[in-house]
């Protein structure tokens, strides 16, 4: 879609304007605050029913309904029109969007196009076509997850970010499930432990513990562990314990498996492990990469498998050294396995701990349930106190990588928390009160008691096991939804950056040829963030804002905006709106992106604002903008906005005057337009000039500086042209020599006509059509000498080596070489 | 110009068809599994956690 025609009425600081772009660049140039931006702003709200400026950060309470109408008016008043070109559809179509109702969009076309219109304009309003200053260093200077999010945005793609963050949100809590799980299982493990005065939970010493007990109360073995058989078939003593549940004997093995805990060789085993997980904890924690790169194992493996014969990238097409691609990602892999061995030893170290540190768990718990029972509160607070820290123990053992306190506590404070200092005196003491409450058992009760324990403890294991079991496939789903989601997106986005690099190093390469001839960077995704970095002389890659100067971070947003913005608009909107965005790039940078903008988008239509009169003539020299559509803004005031005029020679306009009589008028247009002409002219011919103190140069200054060194050169391509022996080329600059001469003559004879005053004084109100009509003729054919007829731009001057090497325009229909054959 | 819109589909819309094809191969993803996740992916239901885990969560006494 291209702009044609554009009219805008009372829209921030315009009242009214129409404007002929006809599908063509369009150059807007004037100071600050002469109304250019109110234009974007106009085309900004057309296109998307907002005004960028006024929206996002800093904008505090900016609205378009207060603040986008001209100040004089109301929103009702405010109105955009345009016509638009639109592929693949019969002649214009006209759209128009009112302030009052910014959501509705008046489209006026046939009824067979109005799907593919309304697609078009749908596409429109997603607003990628506008880059600003402000926007464009949001690519360079920002951080990488804000950078993502500014791209992602672009690119449309903040969808993915919001799946990857519910598929996080997701694992997290599948994770939250099993590890709380875990804990449950492990500490129904470690009370049967507890219960059978084991170490580790082995099934034939639970059966062994269970029919030693059913033998005490005449029962036969049994030879499977089901928690309701196993006091199935057996005589029930008469319990002489006042309290259910509650004897001696259990209380006492509690009690003898935490001092067990205790002894000094129990002790050392668990500062050994803990030291041992510690030390893999901060090797993996040293290379946080490495668990990210975990997640992308299977793409690496699969990429392997896909490496064409050359051994080119299958991805990008990038050329790699036979063998070096596949030995990187062999590289990438070895890398990963080494993580997964590391990750292996951590779990299984700290799965160790984990069942140590649960059986001292479940015996505090047994016995703090028992002290309540039989109302003995004396020590129970220090019991629950270690209890408390242990607990916390496992919580950071069940996610060791997440949570472990490798910083805060060392293996001496584990030791601690595992056997606190004097705890041995309290476990005696609680041994003692709790022997002075309830009756000895007889072997029958101690028996059963201990049966009815080891049932419970295998019911609770068994509940906790299923819903542990579920747990760990519910987090296991999570991983894999999560983990195959990065691959795909990787593969995806991967492609895409790759793509965007590519060509955003083709086209800062074209700006920066002559000082950054072997510029690469890198755009990779990485976790939540995107990182962007550039090389910088050779010395290795940083972030694009380290190192470069802000006008080469300025052609980097640029150059990034065009890349991505190909990959976008899909040539379905072709409208680019640059708002002042080459602040800080110079003079001859500027030059290569006027060239830019001719060269690599033969399809886009641009729309450029810029306060710098410099830069919007190297926009017309370099052909990006005709004549036609090259305005300047000027005289801004509230009450009638800027003033418009076409900075240069507009014969049509000139003619118009004369045809009216208005000759003051057309002198004051050609003098104005030949001035703006013949310092373009100035400048790529590289004319010299007289130094001026007051830096104020006029006509009178560049005119002759142009002909002088037109000629001058047009003489050392004809010494060219003999030294290569090139006789009919001779011929042809001899005689367009001297027909410049005959033309140029004819100027220097009306030159008095076009003085600074001319349109004031009282011949120019005295002189009549027939009498100003030669003179613009001879300023015209004077013009014509420096442009090609063909494309249209300024014969311009190139130099290699500081040595003079052509004269050409940018078509190359007009080429006259100024070397001379060397003898 | 619609046609090349079309063929050039949402990136999203890629990511997510390379996604569920991917896990069309894992263990423990049977059909049912992943045509709750495509109909969730045709809205914004892909998006919101609670509905994610509502398809993956093994439910108590329903082997899935």
């Amino acid at each position: 879609m291209k702009i044609l025609e554009l009219e805008v009425w009372n829209v921030r600081g315009i009242q009214h304007i129409s404007l002929q772009p006809k599908g063509k660049n369009l150059v807007i140039w004037g100071r600050n605050g002469s109304g250019k931006s109110a234009v974007i702003d106009a085309v900004d709200f057309l296109l998307t029913g907002r005004i960028s400026r006024l929206m996002g950060e800093g904008t505090g309470d900016l609205s378009l309904a207060k603040h986008g109408p001209h100040i004089l008016h109301k929103p009702d008043e405010a109105i955009v029109r345009a016509k638009v070109e639109i592929p693949c559809v019969d002649g214009p179509i006209e759209i128009r969007r009112c302030m009052k109702n910014p959501s509705e969009l008046e489209i006026a076309c046939r009824k067979e196009y109005r799907n593919l219109v309304e697609f078009t304009l749908d596409f429109a309003k997603r607003g990628n076509h506008l880059l600003t200053r402000r926007e464009l260093l949001k690519y360079i200077y920002t951080e990488p997850k804000k950078r993502a999010e500014r791209i992602e945005a672009l690119l449309n793609i903040s969808e993915i970010g919001e799946i990857r963050s519910a598929l996080m949100t997701t694992k997290n809590k599948a994770k939250d499930e099993y590890l709380a799980s875990k804990i449950i299982f492990e500490t129904a493990e470690g009370a049967i432990n507890a219960t059978t005065g084991k170490a580790v939970l082995i099934t034939e010493d639970v059966l062994g513990f269970i029919n030693t007990n059913r033998g005490f109360l005449d029962g036969k073995p049994i030879d499977k562990i089901i928690a309701n058989q196993i006091q199935t078939g057996l005589r029930k003593p008469v319990d002489i314990s006042p309290i259910d549940g509650v004897n001696t004997a259990l209380t006492d093995k509690d009690i003898e498996t935490l001092l067990k805990v205790l002894l000094r060789n129990n002790q050392d085993e668990v500062f050994e492990k803990d030291n041992k997980l510690r030390q893999v904890i901060e090797e993996i924690r040293k290379d946080p990469s490495a668990s990210f790169e975990v997640s992308r194992l299977r793409l690496f493996e699969m990429g392997k498998d896909l490496i064409e014969e050359n051994g080119n990238c299958p991805l990008c097409d990038t050329s790699w050294e036979p063998e070096k691609l596949i030995k990187h990602l062999n590289n990438k892999i070895e890398k990963i396995h080494g993580y997964n061995d590391k990750n292996k030893l951590m779990n299984e170290l700290s799965s160790d701990l984990v069942k140590r540190i649960s059986i001292i768990n479940s015996s505090l718990q047994s016995l703090i349930t028992t002290l309540e029972k039989v109302g003995e509160y004396k020590n129970k607070p220090v019991l629950e106190s270690w209890q408390a820290r242990i607990k916390e123990l496992l919580s950071s053992l069940n996610a060791p990588l997440e949570k472990y306190p490798v910083q805060e506590l060392d293996s001496e404070a584990v030791k601690v928390i595992c056997a606190p200092a004097k705890i041995e005196d309290i476990l005696y003491k609680v041994k003692k009160a709790l022997h002075e409450k309830i009756p000895e058992a007889t072997p029958e009760l101690d028996a059963w008691t201990s049966l009815d324990r080891i049932t419970e403890n295998i019911k609770a294991l068994e509940s906790s096991k299923v819903e542990y079991e579920k747990a760990t496939l519910f987090k296991k789903r999570a991983e894999i939804l999560y983990d195959n989601f990065i691959v795909a997106r990787d593969k995806i986005l991967d492609a895409l950056y790759d793509s965007i690099r590519l060509r955003f190093v083709d086209l800062y390469k074209a700006l920066h040829s002559s000082d950054e001839k072997e510029f690469q960077a890198k755009l990779s995704p990485a976790g939540a963030g995107l990182d962007f970095e550039v090389d910088f002389y050779g010395h290795g890659t940083h972030p694009p804002h380290a190192l470069h100067s802000e006008g080469h971070q300025d052609s980097m947003g640029l150059c990034l905006y065009f890349a991505l913005v190909e990959e976008l608009n899909l040539n379905i909107i072709n409208v680019i709106i640059l708002d002042d965005v080459v602040m800080s790039i110079d003079a001859e940078h500027r030059k290569q992106v006027s060239r830019l903008l001719a060269t690599s988008f033969p399809n886009k239509q641009f729309m450029i604002t810029t306060h710098d009169r410099y830069w919007a003539n190297q926009l017309k020299s370099a052909g990006v903008v005709r004549s036609k559509q090259l305005i300047e803004f000027q005289n801004w005031c509230i009450e009638s906005g800027p003033q418009t005029s076409y900075d240069t020679v507009v014969w049509e306009e000139i003619e118009e005057c004369l045809e009216q009589n208005e000759i003051p008028a057309a002198a004051y247009k050609l003098r104005r337009g030949l001035e703006s002409y013949f310092q373009e002219v100035c400048g790529s011919l590289k004319a010299r000039i007289e130094y001026n103190a007051d830096q104020r140069w006029d006509l009178g200054d560049f005119l002759p500086a142009a002909i002088s060194k037109y000629l001058e050169l047009l003489q050392k391509a004809k010494d060219s042209a003999n030294s290569w022996n090139k006789r009919d080329l001779v011929i042809q600059l001899v005689d367009k020599v001297n027909l410049s001469r005959k033309i140029i003559n004819e100027t220097r004879a009306e030159e008095w006509a076009v003085n600074a005053s001319v349109h004031c004084n009282t011949w120019g109100e005295n002189c009549t059509k027939e009498d100003f009509a030669p003179i613009v003729k001879a300023f015209k054919d004077v013009c014509s000498l420096f442009e090609c007829k063909h494309c249209g731009t300024l014969l311009e001057l190139s130099l290699v080596d500081n040595k003079l090497a052509s004269l050409s325009c940018r078509c190359g229909e007009e080429v006259f070489n100024l070397k001379i054959k060397s003898k | 110009m619609e046609k090349e819109a079309q063929n050039h589909k949402p990136l999203v819309e890629q990511v997510v068809d390379e996604w569920l094809y991917a896990l069309n191969r894992e263990e423990g993803f049977d059909d049912k599994i992943i045509m709750e996740l495509k109909e969730l992916s045709k809205n914004s239901g892909i998006k919101e956690a609670d509905r994610l885990i509502e398809a993956i969560k093994p439910t108590p006494g329903v082997k899935k």
